[in-house]
């Protein structure tokens, strides 16, 4: 039944992915950006549902099995403010310059903003390295979870094989429309499946209140942030969700609007389908203490798929599963489409065909380069071990340190070209000095003092920038003009 | 208008950290009061942020096609 569920749910992801290519012009801009065409309701979800990945579900649950409540002011609530603020401040901008000067990618707007070839290139390494352990979490989480549904009935490797193998079909068939159109329909399906879980399974285990009360008798230690979190931490993981504003896939996603307005929605419902995702995984991963009070810490990322194994029948095991992987592919089909788009315009284009490929070539490049993308995805997940939650965090950390970078070009005229070196040089030492002190300690903080490393990473990234800028030479007045126009 | 929408916005930002109610166990709207002071607190977010789209949209943008 579980399978049987599943299979149907990808098949009617493929059914979108191929409506999708009706409209399909057969042109590069169509295939990159879906020619800049998307509504305010379509650009809401694939939005969304590219920010939320498996990480929000299995991973959100896991750490408040651990971790209690606060798991939601932590990492939801925080995310509801600044998310929306960066696509109104920062996202907007940034689709006004995409479409006043044809920009794709990141890296081609940066390499002209400050007139180096180099710092785009590398700009685009370090995007590239920052985006495979993110789209790592989404193959894992695919794995564990169709294991999980199944009972052990289904190897690790199979789920992450299947969501893979799916994604790469309607992703090199539809481009950034067919992810958009499979997007839209995915978050509604895991924001749909993620609330009814909550409902049946609350309702099976005798009702919200009272199980949280009974939850409180037991275990008070997670119905108050306690020492579970100190409000240092809190106040510096609110530097996370600034990597929304440096991620490559939703600097896609941004280019495809039709007009500036149609961000509007998007920035006023955010915070609403945040709470409608976060509020039902936080709440069932501290009520897996009830059921399930000793597991361990990979065993806790999968507790809400044991909760509904225990309270639900296995056709609500199959809708968990295939809300997963819609949580999964709405994210893992925009990161790996901008990996290609970036691969395609980023290098291919720029160093050496961009005069001597055709449209059609150029979407051919890009779908191969899709397809490649995935095929190492996957191998890498048969290799990697960790929790869900550290691999996101780490990939996070390094983005929120890029955001500076962004933030400067796009508001700050007197910003050089020396001073986004040192912003890049200062996130890359400092991110690596943090992962290698920090990897496999869950709780680890700067020195114990409770401050993520992301609030340093980002805050000496921002200084590097005002500081380097300062004391370099001003940049030219015609890329001033260019980027500035007088109003 | 616009710089009292942004100075909530700062206000949301600073009153995220509820260390008034770290470790306070009662219970508000059924769930535990860290828990749905942040329900409420995203609640505040959603209002501001509609004002800001709505009296504070940026200059430059319009309604740019």
């Amino acid at each position: 039944m579980t399978l049987a569920v599943i299979a149907v749910y990808m098949a009617a992801v493929l059914g979108v992915g191929a409506l999708s290519h009706r409209l399909f012009s057969g042109t590069g801009e169509d295939y990159f950006l879906a020619t800049r065409s998307i509504g305010p309701f379509v650009l809401l979800m694939s939005l969304f549902g590219t920010h939320m990945t498996a990480f929000a579900l299995l991973g959100a649950s896991g750490e408040s099995y651990r971790s209690g409540i606060g798991v939601f002011g932590l990492m939801a609530s925080s995310s509801a403010l600044v998310v929306p603020a960066v696509f109104l401040f920062v996202g907007t901008r940034a689709w006004a310059v995409g479409k006043r000067f044809g920009y794709t990618t990141q890296a081609q707007y940066l390499r002209d903003r400050w007139g180096s070839d180099a710092f785009g290139l590398l700009m685009f390494a370090a995007l590239v390295a920052l985006v495979i352990p993110y789209l790592l979490i989404g193959v894992l989480g695919a794995g564990l979870t169709l294991t999980d549904v199944t009972g052990g009935q289904v190897p690790t490797w199979v789920g992450g094989l299947v969501v893979s193998a799916v994604v790469m079909i309607y992703v090199t068939y539809g481009g950034l429309r067919g992810t958009a159109w499979a997007n839209t329909f995915q978050t509604l399906v895991f924001m749909a499946l993620g609330a009814a879980t909550f409902i049946y399974v609350v309702n099976a285990m005798g009702g919200l209140g009272a199980t949280m009360l009974r939850l409180a008798a037991a275990r008070p230690d997670l119905m108050v942030r306690g020492d579970n979190f100190t409000p240092i931490q809190y106040l510096t993981y609110a530097f996370i969700p600034l990597s929304a504003g440096a991620f490559p896939h939703l600097f896609m996603h941004w280019l495809t609007a039709r007009k500036a307005s149609n961000f509007r929605v998007t920035v006023v419902a955010y915070p609403i389908c945040i709470a409608i995702v976060w509020v039902p995984s936080v709440l069932l991963g501290v009520l897996g203490n009830l059921d399930f009070p000793a597991l361990t810490v990979p065993e806790s990322n999968s507790v809400m798929v044991r909760l509904i194994g225990f309270h639900a029948p296995a056709l609500l095991a199959g809708l968990l599963g295939a809300g997963v992987f819609a949580a999964v592919m709405s994210s893992l089909d925009s990161q790996v489409l901008a990996l290609g788009t970036m691969f395609t315009k980023d290098v291919v284009n720029h160093y050496g065909y961009d005069k001597k490929m055709s449209d059609r070539q150029q979407v051919m490049v890009g779908r191969l380069f899709v397809a490649a993308i995935l095929v190492v995805a996957y191998l890498l997940s048969l290799v990697t071990r960790t929790t869900i939650f550290a691999m996101g965090t780490w990939s996070f950390t390094g983005f929120a340190g890029l955001f500076p970078i962004i933030v400067a070009a796009l508001y700050w005229r007197r910003s050089t070209k020396a001073g986004a070196f040192a912003a890049l040089a200062t996130v890359a030492v400092l991110w690596t000095y943090y992962f290698v002190q920090g990897w496999g300690l869950p709780d680890y903080t700067v020195g114990g003092t409770g401050v993520m490393p992301v609030a340093v990473v980002t805050l000496a990234s921002a200084l590097a920038m005002i500081v380097v800028s300062l004391l370099s030479k001003p940049p030219e007045a015609a890329i001033v003009d260019k980027f500035f126009p007088a109003a | 208008m616009r710089a009292a929408i942004y100075g909530a916005l700062g206000l949301l930002f600073v009153i995220h950290t509820d260390v008034w109610l770290w470790n306070d166990g009662r219970f508000l709207l059924g769930l535990p009061v860290g828990m749905s002071y942040h329900l409420l607190w995203t609640v505040a977010v959603v209002i501001v942020l509609w004002l800001a789209v709505r009296y504070a949209w940026p200059k430059e943008l319009g309604d740019r096609q």
